[in-house]
């Protein structure tokens, strides 16, 4: 299972370049990753709800001018990966939000690290040879590795919580989380509608 | 001296290394890095005869510089035969044409941003994603063994046919029409597209609800309808979905003290 899960997580960290660094062709989009990952790790159903539910409560947070919220790719990923590991439904849809607002804070300051090297980098690029090409590559792998790590973390961290502990929780706690967990896609669906609403 | 011709093999490298546009996307270049390694073949071929000139170009473009990425394929059109234009230029006429360029770019990303960004992400997006989950509840009603797939194909294919001939026809019209091919997008009713797909979008959002929510029993049924109510309230509020969601889950541990079940 471990290394069913390491690669599910690198899987995670290529189809997630697709949101902002390559391409932009959706194929990142939660409801597909949630349909993908639950395929892979022989979860159909649960990784369907992750990327419909994860995919209705971003669609109102449109990507522009270097907009981060939480990266709603890597929730449902994340939370698909956790379910094939047999974790219970709550502890992987919580995680999966805790992964995808980490994942955001972290891409924040990857972009500010970026912009204080920017100079630098024209000043090279500017002589011609690689040194662009390679920049970008650079800039690829290191967001390829932090999104693998997080989604690796997350894991980590979750699956024994959920087995030592999530059992026993406080009744009150397994009520909360069962709330919002069978509310989110309603929750979703009225912010869609809303949203839509306002601009028409 | 006569303009270089772009090949076909070129557009496809072009095309190619716009995919990488937002690869070193940072606050304050935002896509400069990125359009200027998608340009560096074509302004090897339009000033290679001059390293000073090439340094100034590729000088140009590493600057801060911003659109939709699916309208950079159009910009890079036009800039593409704006620079080979310069080119073929000699003297204070080169130079004039030069100085047209960084502006010509600035302008043409944000007009361009402001209408793509409302089509693509503001309309296009939502819309694909509601195609998606209602062809999922459509397959799943009808007992198809593949209703992810549907879904999927659905979600893929109603945002990427769009995106895909907006690319190619984008760079391929920037490049024929310079311009004149931008000016051309005023003549289409995108606002009206866009006014479209929003409708179709909150409709979908209803039906989508009303086959979610129909299956359920009478409690769970009950959730779904005020939970969908008192998201339509606190979304105007502008309270976000994730604190909705923290509201619930405050909400479902005070009915469980309380000794309710839920």
């Amino acid at each position: 299972m471990t290394t069913t899960i390491l690669i599910a997580c690198a899987a995670l960290a290529v189809l997630e370049l697709d949101v902002v660094l390559i391409a932009q062709t959706m194929a990142s989009r939660p409801l597909v990753v949630g349909a993908a990952f639950g395929a892979f790790m022989g979860k159909p159903e649960a990784g369907a709800l992750f990327g419909v539910v994860f995919e209705l409560l971003s669609l109102g947070d449109l990507p522009i001018g270097g907009n981060l919220t939480w990266s709603a790719t890597i929730a449902a990923g994340t939370a698909t990966v956790l379910a094939g590991a047999g974790t219970s439904f709550a502890p992987c849809f919580f995680g999966g939000i805790a992964a995808g607002i980490v994942h955001s804070r972290l891409e924040a300051t990857e972009r500010v690290h970026r912009a204080l090297t920017g100079d630098a980098l024209a000043h090279r690029a500017e002589a011609g040879g690689r040194a662009l090409g390679r920049a970008l590559g650079a800039s690829i792998a290191a967001h390829a590795a932090m999104t693998f790590v997080v989604a690796c973390a997350i894991v980590a961290l979750v699956v024994p919580i959920d087995r030592l502990w999530w059992a026993r929780a406080p009744a009150v706690i397994q009520a909360g989380s069962f709330l919002a967990v069978s509310s989110a896609p309603w929750i979703g669906l009225s912010g869609v509608t809303l949203w839509c609403l306002r601009r028409v | 001296m006569s303009a270089p011709r772009m090949t076909p093999g070129m557009k496809v490298r072009l095309g190619a290394r716009l995919l990488l546009l937002q690869a070193r996307w940072d606050p304050a270049r935002l896509q400069g890095p990125g359009f200027a390694f998608a340009l560096d073949p074509w302004l090897q071929v339009c000033w290679g005869g001059d390293p000073s000139e090439l340094l100034a170009a590729r000088r140009r473009h590493l600057e801060h510089f911003n659109t939709h990425p699916i309208a950079a394929w159009l910009t890079a059109g036009i800039v593409c035969r704006q620079e080979a234009a310069a080119s073929s230029l000699l003297g204070a006429a080169r130079e004039a044409e030069i100085r047209k360029i960084g502006p010509l770019k600035m302008r043409l990303g944000a007009a361009l941003a402001a209408l793509y960004d409302s089509f693509f992400w503001g309309a296009l997006r939502p819309a694909s994603a509601l195609a998606g989950i209602l062809a999922a509840q459509a397959a799943y009603l009808l007992g198809s063994p593949h209703a992810l797939s549907w879904a999927v194909a659905a979600a893929l294919s109603v945002y990427n046919v769009p995106a895909v001939m907006a690319r190619i026809f984008g760079l391929w019209r920037g490049w024929a029409d310079g311009e004149r091919a931008a000016a051309e997008l005023t003549k289409l009713s995108v606002q009206t597209w866009i006014r479209g797909l929003r409708w179709a979008t909150m409709g979908g959002a209803f039906v989508a609800f009303g086959i979610g929510a129909w299956p359920l029993s009478g409690g769970d049924r009950l959730i779904a309808v005020l939970t969908f109510a008192a998201g339509l309230i606190l979304t105007r509020r502008g309270v976000s979905p994730l604190a909705q969601l923290g509201l619930a889950g405050v909400g479902g541990m005070a009915v469980s003290a309380a000794g309710l079940r839920l």
